[in-house]
């Protein structure tokens, strides 16, 4: 509890004293702005500190472990627990924000008395106030419990308990989120002190991206999370828990695409500005969706009134930004223009528009059932297929510009040159439509997904081809070849999901004992039932043997505390398909049946496998490229063909005739 | 572009427009009574679950909904017949498709609202920027050229 | 010409301090438009004291400004709404079914004997929709016990029970354990539950004499709730 409020306090302390400083320009005060960082962060592990010796020592006096904690949980899961209800997950999101809040002032260490970096302390200082403030309020991790003896607590929800993942999911989704609160309060400094043309942008390029990063596999590892251990055999339901996630990283993903255009041109700088505060706002509104309750959702494990703070705060923040926004916006935009829609300049807008599409078309199915209820009193549901009508065109068209994009010239392209680039890829595209349809694929969304993936990826291979082509190992990292690889890592993901999605079959039979079915061409032959006692579950396992090979056992199994049972699915993955069990019922008195679903899912592994790559590709963006040689070269000036620096390295831009 | 090209391109555009013509109008082979009610019940919401469809999931209710519409639809019935049948008694929030009519038909027309509004912001900011002229270079942006130029 | 493509990016050093004048800060993304037209002074986003310099509104026009009234309009609504809603765990017991005639309860009983709600027109039916282990239903069994005894005398009610996903001999000794004397229908496919929207036991809901369903009470129900409910309709004098 120390930590906390010494969180508290030092985040409050810094606020003042740099607000001072910003105001009466006293160099001094904001130098100060480290030590009150580094007091913060001090704060925040103090407290993580206690909150997991508390868990560990099964301290059940905590009325957090007394909820969450059992002497039952094995270690790994015991450790995660502190993030698998709200007040321990707060305070892993404080930990986090501190550490970055940190990682600001050291990075910046030798500019704090620059106004503009004062103020990007300063709106991290007051974020991590209120991340501490929720914690002595309404999220209190260390309320205190008397318990009778030989109390031994309940364990996480046994959904949290099944699968690693939930080891890893929430502190990567965490570091996306909290990430981008680097970007967003240089943002508002920006804004705040009108020095929009200044290099923070690049500098915190790479934690923006990095943030992104972590983002991208806090939601795949979420996915993977609901195949694996839900049990209903999707990986993706447009719950809005799982929304809430996803609407920071559509903005964040405009945001890191149309930040080159800024850079090139010098244009839409405002835009960019909004885009990073609205994708920060969508975090805050994201995390209000999950914790509140207001929605139904598989993900609501905790209810409480944190919500209206939480609400409270996004208000506060797309009020200032707003405000901010509209005091200063049109006086900060930058005079350019794009000279023709066919251009890489272009693309990048057609991008942003299709992103912010996307991206009010989930918030908009989100909330609706609310606006709905709210009007008119009547209850509309608005679900998966609503979903799914409206963002698989808009998907179709991002992986054409995906496809489109790279081989744009800048300013200005002509048919020529799109022709001779795209060939091999719209061959490759031709190819695959005509073979799947061959093949037997139905269905035009199926098949234009197939196709304009096989464009997309066919072009970011060639990119990729060329730049090894020119410049050996090195073609693979910097930012657009990492940026080639993250595009390969989305098309695996969009041909995964389309395979899927087209060629799932499910079938739910009763088995009885040593009874064979073929399902999807393969062998089910149900053998026995087994009940198994561990140590935090009573399980029901069902063992099944797939094509006269392995032992899988779904099961079903009892927690002590927790009064439904809970179903745990066993999946055979493959290369090509995964076979997904799930037992439905299980045998009853006078019977030896037991009902099975079985699910052939073709692709999944590549989904997975799809994130992997777009991981890896951001790093390899991240990857800190060559130094510039002179200073006044630009951005994206030409490398030079061998690896000694030329003579004369200002050159021609590319595209020029 | 050379000959070989212009005819590469057109068979690639061939292919492609004819495979998918065959993907979009080709006969389906009729869907088994199974994959019927799959479908509708895909697109009701089970009364009891936190956000799972009645295909999905395997409580009573979603389980007795699932033989109700099985009868439906060897009676012959549509699906949208069968839907407001089960909406008819479980409530209109069991339809995970959103009515088209109503207030609920919002949440359809705005997005394509949206959608007419950015493409009329792009085109008037692509108007606009054919009307500005160009900046032209002053005598000062070459003076720092040049300096520029001199200094590294 | 060969295919000249765009090349990996250069990044700034990153200590290099971030200067107010911009004539030696190669971390400037600066282009030709960063700056008003005709400018004559393109020294970066800052006059010498440090001030930051605004230019003019590029186009004339207050987009920025029209556009964050708009969006701030729209939040604060949104915001209201979010503000304003009860937890989804809270549901109002409504139901479709409220103002139409009850749909059809008819089927053969626990005993063997047969029951439909058609030929109780004219008194009121309650109709229970129960399992053997629910937890609730054991709760407002006694309930129900004592509602059926006192309106069975006067004749004016009469309770109807229904399983819904239980096992007709766990039906059967749950009545024998517990008492109950109202005949219960056996619904092995649940189908009467699904006709009357049941979500989860127990459920019940009652039904006026002319048949018109006028109430549901999802979760346990007392005999208080359902005497008071009929007295209600009976005599509407407040």
């Amino acid at each position: 509890m120390a930590g906390v409020v010494l969180g508290v306090t030092a985040s409050a302390l810094g606020i003042v004293t740099l607000s001072v400083g910003l105001r009466q320009k006293r160099p001094q005060l904001l130098q100060t702005g480290w030590s009150y960082s580094l007091l913060v962060l001090l704060g925040a592990v103090v407290a993580v500190f206690a909150m997991q010796r508390a868990l560990i020592t099964r301290d059940f006096t905590v009325q957090f472990v007394h909820d969450n904690g059992s002497s039952r949980t094995p270690p790994l899961f015991n450790v995660a627990t502190m993030w698998s209800a709200l007040e321990g997950s707060i305070l892993l999101w404080a930990l986090i924000l501190a550490g970055f809040t940190v990682h600001v002032a050291h990075k910046f260490r030798r500019r704090l008395t620059d106004p503009l970096v004062g103020v990007a302390l300063l709106t991290m200082l007051v974020v991590c106030l209120f991340f501490f403030l929720l914690m002595l309020g309404p999220a209190n991790p260390f309320t205190t419990v008397a318990i009778p003896p030989g109390f031994d607590g309940p364990g996480p929800n046994p959904l949290l308990q099944e699968h690693i993942l939930m080891a890893v999911h929430p502190p990567m989704l965490y570091l996306g989120y909290v990430g981008f609160t680097v970007p967003f309060a240089f943002a508002i400094a920006a804004l705040a002190t009108g020095r929009l043309g200044e290099g923070w942008l690049l500098e915190t390029r790479r934690a923006t991206l990095l943030a992104w990063g972590f983002l991208t596999v806090g939601i795949i590892l979420g996915a993977w999370w609901s195949y694996e251990v839900l049990g209903w055999g999707g990986f993706w339901g447009w719950d809005p828990v799982e929304n809430a996630s996803l609407l920071p990283w559509l903005t964040g993903t405009a945001y890191l695409h149309s930040v080159m255009i800024q850079e090139r041109r010098g244009m839409l700088r405002v835009w960019n500005l909004s885009l990073l505060c609205a994708t920060f706002s969508l975090t805050i509104l994201g995390t209000f969706l999950t914790r509140s309750g207001v929605l139904d959702s598989v993900h609501a494990f905790s209810d409480s009134d944190i919500g209206i703070w939480l609400l409270s705060f996004f208000g506060l923040t797309v009020a200032v930004t707003l405000g901010l926004i509209g005091w200063r916006g049109d006086r900060l935009r930058s005079p350019g223009r794009v000279d023709s829609p066919v251009s890489r300049e272009g693309a990048f807008l057609a991008n942003n528009v299709l992103f912010a599409g996307f991206a009010f078309v989930v918030l908009l199915g989100t909330v609706f059932p609310l606006i709905a209820e709210a009007i008119n009193g009547r209850g509309v549901t608005v679900g998966p297929p609503y979903f799914n009508r409206m963002t698989v065109p808009i998907g179709l068209a991002l992986l054409f510009l995906m496809a489109v994009a790279p081989v744009l010239p800048w300013r200005k392209a002509s048919g020529e040159v799109l022709a001779q680039r795209l060939f091999w890829p719209a061959w490759a595209a031709a190819v695959t439509v005509a073979v799947t349809v061959a093949l037997g694929a139905r269905g035009l969304g199926t098949v234009l997904t197939f196709g304009l993936a096989a464009f997309a990826g066919g072009a970011a291979l060639r990119q990729v081809v060329l730049a090894t082509r020119r410049q050996g190992w090195r073609g693979f990292v910097g930012r657009t070849n990492g940026g080639m690889i993250v595009h390969l890592g989305v098309v695996l993901v969009a041909l995964a999901i389309a395979t899927n999605g087209h060629y799932l079959r499910e079938v739910e039979a009763r088995f009885e004992p040593g009874q064979t079915r073929t399902v999807g061409g393969h062998e089910i032959t149900y053998l026995r039932t087994d009940v198994v006692e561990e140590r935090n579950r009573t399980a029901t396992k069902v063992s099944v043997q797939i094509d006269g090979g392995d032992v899988y056992q779904p099961a079903l199994s009892q927690y002590p505390g927790f009064g439904s049972l809970i179903g745990t699915p066993s999946v055979r993955t493959g290369l090509r398909e995964d076979v997904y069990l799930t037992v439905t019922r299980l045998p009853e008195d006078g019977s030896t049946q037991v009902t099975l679903r079985v699910i052939i899912q073709p692709m999944v592994l590549w989904l997975w496998v799809g994130g992997g790559v777009m991981a890896f590709g951001t790093l390899l963006a991240a990857w800190p490229g060559r130094r510039r040689r002179v200073p006044t070269d630009p951005v994206s000036a030409p490398v030079p063909l061998d690896d000694v620096p030329a003579p004369n390295p200002i050159r021609e831009p590319v595209g020029t005739p | 572009m050379s000959r070989a090209r212009r005819f590469g391109w057109f068979v690639i555009t061939a292919l492609v427009l004819v495979s998918l013509a065959r993907a979009t109008f080709a006969d389906e082979p009729p869907r088994t009574t199974e994959e019927q009610v799959e479908a509708i019940a895909s697109t009701l919401k089970c009364p009891v679950c936190r956000s799972q469809s009645v295909a999905d999931s395997d409580v009573a209710a979603s389980r007795a909904i699932r033989i109700e519409i099985t009868k439906m639809v060897e009676e012959g019935k549509s699906a949208s017949v069968i839907r407001a049948r089960i909406a008819s008694t479980y409530g209109d929030q069991v339809q995970l498709i959103p009515p088209a009519s109503g207030f609920a038909g919002l949440v359809w027309i705005l997005p394509v609202v949206a959608v007419v509004l950015a493409l009329v912001a792009l085109s008037a900011a692509f108007a606009r920027w054919r009307r500005t002229p160009d900046a032209a270079a002053t005598g000062d942006d070459r003076a720092l050229v040049e300096q520029a130029l001199r200094e590294r | 010409m060969t295919d000249v493509e765009p090349t990996p990016d250069l990044p700034a050093d990153p200590n290099v301090p971030l200067a107010a004048d911009a004539t030696s800060d190669p971390s400037s993304s600066r282009e030709p438009g960063d700056d008003a037209p005709g400018d004559a002074a393109p020294r970066g986003d800052a006059t010498p004291d440090g001030e930051p310099r605004d230019e003019e509104p590029a186009g004339g026009r207050r987009l920025a400004l029209v556009a964050s009234v708009v969006i701030a309009v729209l939040v604060a609504l949104m915001v209201a709404v979010l503000a304003t809603r009860d937890p989804s765990t809270v549901r109002q017991s409504q139901s479709p079914l409220i103002g139409q005639l009850a749909p059809a309860t008819a089927g053969p009983t626990l005993d063997g004997d047969h029951v439909s709600i058609d030929d109780l027109r004219g008194r009121w039916v309650v109709v229970n929709f129960f399992a053997s282990w629910c937890v609730p239903c054991q709760t407002e069994h006694p309930q129900l016990v004592a509602f059926d005894a006192a309106h069975r005398a006067e004749g004016d009610a009469v309770l109807i029970g229904v399983t819904f996903d239980d096992k007709t001999e766990d039906a059967k000794a749950f009545f024998a354990k517990n008492g109950g004397e109202w005949p219960v229908i056996d619904d092995p496919e649940n189908s009467i539950g699904v006709a009357y929207g049941v979500a989860q036991v127990p459920e019940t809901f009652v039904v006026a004499p002319n048949g018109i369903v006028v109430q549901r009470f999802a979760g346990a129900v007392t005999r208080a709730e359902l005497d008071e409910l009929i007295a209600r309709y009976e005599d509407p004098t407040p």
